[in-house]
């Protein structure tokens, strides 16, 4: 297996017999060393949670982002190469501005989604100019959001997929807390409760312990319709009550 | 128009030069308002050049004189991209409906070239484009509106809504900014809460939303008239505001009176009656001389 | 590039009248340098892939382009042995298309076109000019005749219209034409389109004509 592997995960655009494309794969695998991101989605709103893996004490922990605004109503939060995460994200962000412009209102996250996946797979010939990257985007984003569809998430990955979940984890502990959100999921959950439920996976799958700088926490309320990050006094709160 | 403009090639004496010019140049011919690119600035932007002074209806002698000289080979007049058709195209708002209309002549100065284009184009159930002005532009707006429609209702999976329309049409005359869509459109739909929305715009996508618009060649005449008789301006007492029945019937009525009046309205009219069960087509004759 | 900015050697009008189950196209054969009559024989009724009539005034070479890109079109049906697929009414799409582009990129064909077929049962006659305007109805008319002959046509028009009698509207409005517009000759072309008959170009025939009219008496 690994010999056949060999020859074919050079080319970054080039099938092995098998139908696969290697260097695909391997950017998913590279999402598995990024810190953990977990969404969940309730009927009150949707939550993203993030871990910040803070290397050194010397360290600001307010230049480590893992979770970002697109638009008033959307947050993101990333996992894996955070420099392709950027990239996507401006993607994002301009086609949800772009969609105002053009059309005079919020644009839906599946849209916004779609529209990121769209330039998943657009790398290859480094002369080409509408090709931005020379080899996939090492990274798998949480799309948040509220629109006239109500909370909604959504994953992607390096392979341009998409999926819509009502909870689901990235990152290097992805595969721990996807089993807790598995068991502590339930529809009815309100979004004080999915706060918590997303801090306290966080708290059991984290190396370091966690605190209120070394984690982000957005959310879009339905009530609101618009993403807010917390500050640290609001995290400390509801750590405080796990 | 081409041909009878190359008439005037060699023809040395101003007084026949006067009366084609008149009669065959589109855009010197009689006014159909003021909105747009007119006269001089559609040939400025046509040509590059300076813009030629439009020969008006009295001022035969030295706009002619101007535009050719005698005995220096061919002359005539520079190819301008535009023609006005004229027409007359209208929306109308109540609490729950939308009515738009317009009349099917279309026309090239004195001359009718058919009784029977319509000026209404159906989006979807919520929503209708009607518009005047050059027939050739108003064809292709509505050609390159249609595929950002579908591409729209594929990428957000819902039919597009009146006031994104509103904008998508503003975006689009505007990005023709330097090289203006000569056409003049009016929206008129529901808008999300149900209630009747009407857009009208400028050739280069300025647009406000109002309950009662009129754009084309029989604006001047018909939009004063259902100021006051449909949006009641001016009116110390308020009447009720008018219901759909009462509101078709003005707006028959108006059209009969334009084409009355502006010869460039006429034949029959196209309406598009749009309430929450969609939108109902019916059409109604007018003179046709 | 060079671009035509005004037109040089023309033809005048053209006209066109449905009749029941087909189409007729007429126009004479002048080129005209301005007021020279300068050549006496270009054929401006040309038929286009096996169904459509095409009329057209104006520059007479921007006339002959425009044949070479509806030819271009249609060769690929006859490169790839399919049979004829452009209707009369794709194909005026088409041209208004074509002409809607030049104008818009200020290098215009300086045309007027009458095109005419039947397919399927569907009887066509609609107009393309210069500028990209376009449409359909049962008459059409170019250049002077816009004016002087198409009040006539749309008089004589009736849906029963038999071919005879729609030849002889046009013979009858060609024939004022003559009389009125200087820049004609008496010299023209019909061309008739029908289901089961295809196309038809006559050869250039003269119209009689009676200048009596003209005479002084005394």
């Amino acid at each position: 297996m690994f010999l056949t592997r060999s020859e074919y995960d050079r080319g970054v655009n080039t099938f092995s017999p098998e139908g696969r494309l290697f260097q695909v794969e391997y950017a998913v695998q590279a999402i598995k060393l990024g810190s953990t991101v977990i969404g969940i989605q309730t009927p009150e709103g949707v939550v993203l949670a993030a871990e910040k893996r803070l290397s050194s004490p010397l360290l600001e922990p307010w230049s480590v982002e893992k979770i970002v605004e697109i638009d008033s109503h959307i947050g993101c939060g990333m996992s894996g190469l955070t420099g392709d995460g950027r990239t996507l994200v401006e993607r994002a962000r301009v086609e949800t501005q772009s969609h105002r412009f053009t059309f005079n209102e919020p644009m839906s996250v599946l849209a916004t989604t779609q529209a990121v996946c769209d330039v998943a797979l657009s790398f290859g010939d480094r002369d080409a100019e509408d090709k931005p990257m020379s080899r996939p985007f090492g990274v798998a984003l949480l799309f948040a959001g509220v629109d006239e569809n109500g909370p909604v998430l959504y994953q992607t990955d390096p392979s341009g997929t998409f999926l819509q979940y009502k909870a689901v984890a990235i990152g290097a502990a992805s595969e721990g807390a996807n089993n807790h959100l598995e068991e502590q999921y339930n529809p009815e959950m309100t979004l004080e409760e999915a706060i918590r439920c997303a801090l306290s996976i966080l708290k059991q799958v984290m190396e370091d312990k966690i605190s209120d700088i070394n984690v982000e926490v957005g959310v879009v309320p339905v009530e609101t319709g618009l993403y807010r990050i917390m500050d640290a006094e609001e995290i400390q709160g509801h750590l405080e009550a796990l | 128009m081409a041909f009878p403009m190359q008439r005037e090639l060699y023809l040395p004496t101003v007084p026949t030069l006067t009366v084609s010019s008149q009669m065959h140049s589109g855009l010197s011919g009689p006014s159909l308002g003021s909105h747009g690119p007119s006269g001089p600035m559609a040939a400025r932007l046509a040509t590059g050049k300076q813009a030629p002074v439009a020969p008006s209806r009295f001022s035969a002698a030295s706009s002619s004189s101007a535009a050719v000289t005698v005995g220096s080979g061919p002359k005539t007049a520079a190819f301008s991209p535009y023609v006005l058709n004229g027409g007359t195209a209208l929306a109308l708002a109540g609490k729950d409906f939308c009515i738009v209309a317009g009349d099917t002549r279309m026309s090239a100065g004195y001359e009718i070239h058919t009784r029977n284009k319509p000026k209404t184009y159906r989006i979807n159930d919520k929503c209708s484009i009607a518009m005047a002005g050059m027939q050739a532009d108003a064809t292709n707006l509505i050609k390159m509106l249609r595929f950002r429609i579908a591409m729209y209702e594929r990428k957000m999976g819902k039919p597009m809504s009146t006031q994104s329309l509103a904008q998508l049409v503003s975006t689009t005359l505007y990005r023709r900014r330097f090289f203006p869509i000569y056409a003049f459109v009016v929206i008129g739909g529901l808008d999300e809460d149900g209630v009747g929305s009407v857009y009208g715009y400028d050739a280069v996508g300025s647009f406000e939303r109002s309950t009662c618009c009129v754009q084309g060649s029989g604006t001047s005449l018909l939009q004063p008239v259902l100021d006051n008789q449909f949006d009641f301006k001016n009116h110390s007492i308020k009447p009720d505001e008018l219901t759909l029945d009462e509101s078709i019937d003005l707006v028959k009525d108006v059209f009969v009176s334009a084409g009355e009046r502006d010869i460039y309205t006429g034949d029959s009219v196209e309406m598009h009656i749009i309430t929450a069960d969609g939108v109902r087509v019916e059409t109604f004759d007018l003179k046709r001389d | 590039m060079q671009r035509t900015q005004q037109p040089i050697v023309t033809g005048t009008s053209v006209l066109g009248i449905k009749f029941d189950g087909g189409v007729m196209v007429a126009a004479d054969t002048l080129g005209s340098y301005g007021s020279l009559a300068r050549f006496r024989d270009l054929r401006r009724v040309r038929q286009a892939g096996e169904y459509t009539l095409l009329g057209g005034s104006g520059d007479y070479m921007d006339f002959e382009a425009m044949l070479e890109y509806v030819d271009e079109l249609l060769l690929e049906d006859t490169t790839l042995d399919a049979p004829p697929s452009y209707t009369p009414r794709e194909l005026h799409q088409y041209l208004a298309r074509i002409y809607y582009n030049k104008r818009s990129e200020f290098d215009p064909l300086w045309n007027q076109l009458v095109v005419g077929g039947v397919r399927d049962g569907d009887v066509f006659l609609g107009y393309v000019d210069l500028q990209g305007t376009h449409y359909e109805d049962e008459t059409v008319a170019t250049g002077y005749g816009s004016y002087i002959a198409r009040p006539l046509l749309r008089e004589a028009y009736r849906d029963d219209l038999t071919e005879a009698e729609a030849r002889k509207v046009l013979e009858d409005a060609m024939r004022v034409l003559f009389y009125r517009d200087a820049r004609t000759i008496n010299r023209i072309q019909i061309g008739v389109a029908t289901e089961a008959g295809g196309i038809d170009i006559s050869e250039p025939f003269e119209l009689e004509t009676d200048w009596t009219v003209g005479i002084r008496k005394h």
